[in-house]
């Protein structure tokens, strides 16, 4: 399965070539003028003041203004270090349950990674489900990227129960109720984020809320957050007809559905919904967000993705 | 109209809600792992609780259909169409065919019937005319044109029986046309609800010739002792004239005096030369079909009789002097053969009767011969022991039946194979009819015609022959019905067209269905 996510490097050159330009615009968000260095962070050129916030070090409090303005302020100095980039990497049962959607968050992820390292930045690698599976940490120049693509290669997304070889298999009651409950959750990755680094989440999205919550959480301590949702080409199709028992393969959830046309046609539109408000949502969270289905070419959509403007 | 004919199975359609209830547990048939199941609709799903199910599954309504319809037919659904039919009962008997005003009675009720229906409103969707003499005798009524009496003449000869008049169907209004003469016609009327009574005809007299006898005169073979009845039916004392005809000759006639409700006797001697006799009455009475009466002759012609050479002369002697025997040769058709062999009875191949008798060693009887009792005329013949020798009768053959007519006490003497159908009477006899001293006795000729008698089942010596009719079915007097339209019963010929098996197919269909249905989803889920 992951041979075919495997990028020859020629290709990721080409690429991380064409793409660098919108990296540091990316990793503003889009919408900051100031060019990467003049961003506070750790150095030791002072940059300006502001009010002291949650998490602020309490070394770098400026006693003297914060004395005068009567209330806590801290000084940001420029920062000195490149860009660092966590790309966060949902390998939940969702993901796993269709292998296609792995091997496109694999392309994208390692693409994304190259394109940074090539750019002189630093990126670190987190694979997520309902836990942390896989972390590579900060890490620049050419032996970076190595070690970040035979993490990806070495991990699997977490496979779901399957009585075959298919990934929508025929499964008796009995199987379904021993589904393990295996919750995809970004939020696990705030804790390996640092206040000036850049996040970009590859997941489905694939749970009622959007993973709004999580996302909220991450975009309120880093620096930028990008989203790329993967979607399978066939998420919602189901050669079965007649009543079917459906079990959501990461909440464990059964439904009962009766399957027709009508409701194969009602799951498609309930899908594009779904995507549609979760990319309002980021709009108004400042989030970049694309959506992009594991049959296309990974170069256009992540391409798309790194030139959107918010 | 609908309607079922067990309508108690409908209490078992109560079974349908408990088929919904029992598809509440019914596992689906495949189960699909997804990676959002929110998407998917909410209007069927329940949140995961093992088998059970709020919402039954959805073929429910395809099973509890076929149950509904299986109990349905069971409760046997029909669809019923209702027709107003009307029997009209036709008194078809003699007096009907009285000519009064140069129209018969029964074309006259029939008149009557057409104008009663054109002013009658009421729709009938069928109506049928019934003879009453022969109830099994039906025509459709098909207006004044369709009618015609000679169609209903042939019912003249059977005479209306009061314990053979038809029983009324209910599903049917019934009318009767009669002339009211008829006093079977009157007590079956009474006692029958008729929704109307058409009655035709007012002569009242008539006079019929009620019987006609002949027999061969005692003082002349050629001439015959005719006795003529005739009746006066009427109210009025009638004088007709009788003539009697032989073939187109008239032989005698003379002139009767008839007082009303009796019956009048002629006796006349006359010598016929056709093969005969009609009694006439002059035509003066609506009836003419009861005024003659014919008798054939033929009956009084010598039985062509064949005897064989080995009988001897005596039985032939007797044979040829009986006066209603005429002995033929061998070669041509008798009604009667008398054989007579030495070994044993003669193969009895012809239809013809047949007395046989054996020839041989005959040993004298020990006892007096006494005659049995269904040997008819011989009862009263007297047999000597002394005139009787017999012989042995040979071995019987399996299945031999017969009837002993004659017997001592040690055998029997003569017996009868009884004419089964299609076989002639059959006498065998053990009897030396050649004994020296029974030829001899006056009694001979007369146990040999008693033989004859019984072989042919006739009585050729004294025959007579007669033809007559009742005389009550001659009354022509109509006796006034109650021709009052009663109040009609709302009576209907119901036809019941069952539905049990169109809704047994359906629900056959359906099943069928359902198994495609349940197969196509079971082969589905396991390629996948």
């Amino acid at each position: 399965m992951t041979d075919d996510a495997i990028i020859e490097e020629p290709e990721l050159q080409r690429f991380a070539r064409l793409a660098a330009p919108y990296l540091q615009r990316a990793a503003t968000g889009g919408h900051d003028p100031r060019a990467a260095r003049d961003r506070p962070g750790s150095g030791l050129e002072f940059l300006d003041l502001r009010d002291y916030q949650v998490g602020d070090d309490m070394r770098h409090i400026d006693w003297r203004q914060t004395a005068r303005r009567q209330r806590p302020v801290v000084r940001r100095f420029r920062s000195e270090a490149a860009v660092d980039w966590f790309i966060c990497v949902d390998g939940s049962a969702s993901v796993g349950l269709h292998p296609a959607k792995w091997a496109m968050s694999i392309r994208l992820a390692s693409a994304l990674a190259y394109t940074c390292l090539f750019a002189g930045h630093r990126v670190a690698l987190l694979i997520f489900s309902d836990r942390i599976k896989a972390r590579c940490d900060l890490g620049r120049g050419a032996h970076q990227y190595p070690r970040l693509l035979n993490l990806l290669l070495a991990q699997q997304a977490d496979a779901p129960p399957t009585a075959g070889n298919g990934r929508t298999s025929l499964m008796t009651p009995s199987h379904l109720k021993t589904l393990p409950v295996n919750r995809s959750n970004p939020g696990l990755c705030r804790d390996y984020l640092s206040g000036n680094s850049n996040v970009f989440i590859i997941s489905d999205f694939l749970q009622p809320d959007g993973m709004r919550s999580q996302l909220r959480s991450i975009q309120s301590i880093v620096s930028s957050t990008a989203i790329l949702q993967v979607l399978a080409e066939d998420e919602v199709d189901i050669a079965a007809t007649g009543l079917t028992q459906l079990r959501d393969v990461e909440s464990g959830r059964e439904r009962q559905v009766n399957l027709s046309d009508q409701i194969k046609s009602d799951a498609r539109t309930a899908l594009r919904t779904h995507r549609n408000d979760l990319h309002k949502d980021c709009l108004s969270l400042g989030i970049r967000m694309t959506s992009c289905e594991s049959g296309q070419h990974w170069q256009p959509a992540l391409l798309e993705h790194l030139r959107i403007r918010l | 109209m609908s309607g079922f004919f067990h309508p108690l199975w409908l209490i078992a359609l109560a079974v349908i809600p408990l088929i919904r209830w029992l598809h509440r547990w019914h596992a689906p048939l495949s189960s699909w792992p997804v990676s959002a199941v929110f998407l998917w609709g909410y209007t069927t799903s329940n949140e995961s609780a093992g088998h059970r199910k709020d919402e039954p599954e959805p073929a429910w309504r395809r099973r509890a259909l076929a149950a509904a319809l299986l109990i349905t037919a069971l409760a046997g659904p029909y669809l019923s169409t209702e027709t107003r039919t009307l029997s009209v009962w036709i008194d078809d008997s003699l007096s009907a065919f009285a000519i009064e005003n140069g129209n018969s009675r029964i074309a006259m009720m029939f008149e009557s019937l057409t104008e009663e229906l054109d002013s009658n409103d009421v729709p009938w969707d069928q109506i049928t005319l019934r003879s009453l003499t022969k109830p099994g005798k039906a025509r459709p009524y098909g207006g004044a044109d369709s009618f015609h009496p000679v169609d209903w003449r042939d019912a003249m000869e059977t005479n209306l029986d009061e314990n053979a008049m038809p029983i009324l169907t209910t599903d049917s209004n019934h009318w009767l046309l009669t002339d009211g003469a008829s006093a079977e016609t009157q007590t079956w009327a009474a006692r029958v609800y008729l929704g109307r009574i058409i009655q035709a005809g007012t002569a009242t007299e008539n006079a019929a010739i009620t019987r006609l006898a002949a027999r061969r005169s005692v003082e002349d073979a050629k001439t015959f002792d005719v006795l003529i009845s005739v009746a006066n039916t009427g109210v009025a004392t009638d004088e007709r004239r009788v003539t009697l005809y032989s073939g187109e000759e008239q032989l005698q006639t003379t002139r009767l005096s008839l007082a009303p409700g009796q019956t009048t006797h002629w006796q006349v001697r006359a010598a016929a030369t056709n093969g005969s006799l009609t009694a006439s009455l002059s035509s003066t009475d609506p009836l003419v079909d009861d005024d003659d009466l014919s008798i054939s002759l033929a009956r009084f012609e010598p039985l062509a009789t064949r005897i064989e050479a080995t009988c001897g002369p005596a039985l032939w002697r007797a044979l040829s002097a009986h006066p209603s025997l005429a002995i033929v040769d061998a070669t041509r058709t008798a009604a009667l053969a008398v054989s007579c062999s030495q070994d044993g009875f003669a193969e009895a191949g012809s239809s013809e009767a047949r007395i046989r008798t054996l020839l041989g060693s005959a040993r004298p009887v020990s006892s007096p011969p006494a005659w049995f009792a269904s040997s008819g005329s011989g009862n009263n013949l007297g047999l000597a022991v002394d005139w009787i020798s017999a012989t042995q009768w040979p071995p019987r053959q399996p299945g031999d039946r017969h009837d002993v007519l004659l017997a001592t006490t040690d055998q029997p003497l003569v017996v009868v194979h009884a004419g089964e159908s299609g076989s002639s009477t059959i006498i065998d006899t053990v009897i030396d009819l050649n004994h020296p001293r029974f030829i001899q006795q006056a009694e001979y000729a007369a146990f040999i015609a008693a033989l004859v008698d019984i072989a042919t089942g006739r009585t050729l010596l004294d025959e007579a022959v007669t033809v007559s009719r009742e005389a009550r079915h001659s009354v022509i007097a109509p006796t006034l019905l109650d021709t009052r339209v009663r109040p009609s019963k709302p009576v209907h010929q119901v036809t019941y067209k069952p539905l049990s098996t169109l809704f047994l197919a359906v629900a056959f269909l359906l099943l069928l269905f359902d198994a495609v249905v349940l197969l196509r989803a079971r082969m589905g889920a396991s390629h996948a």
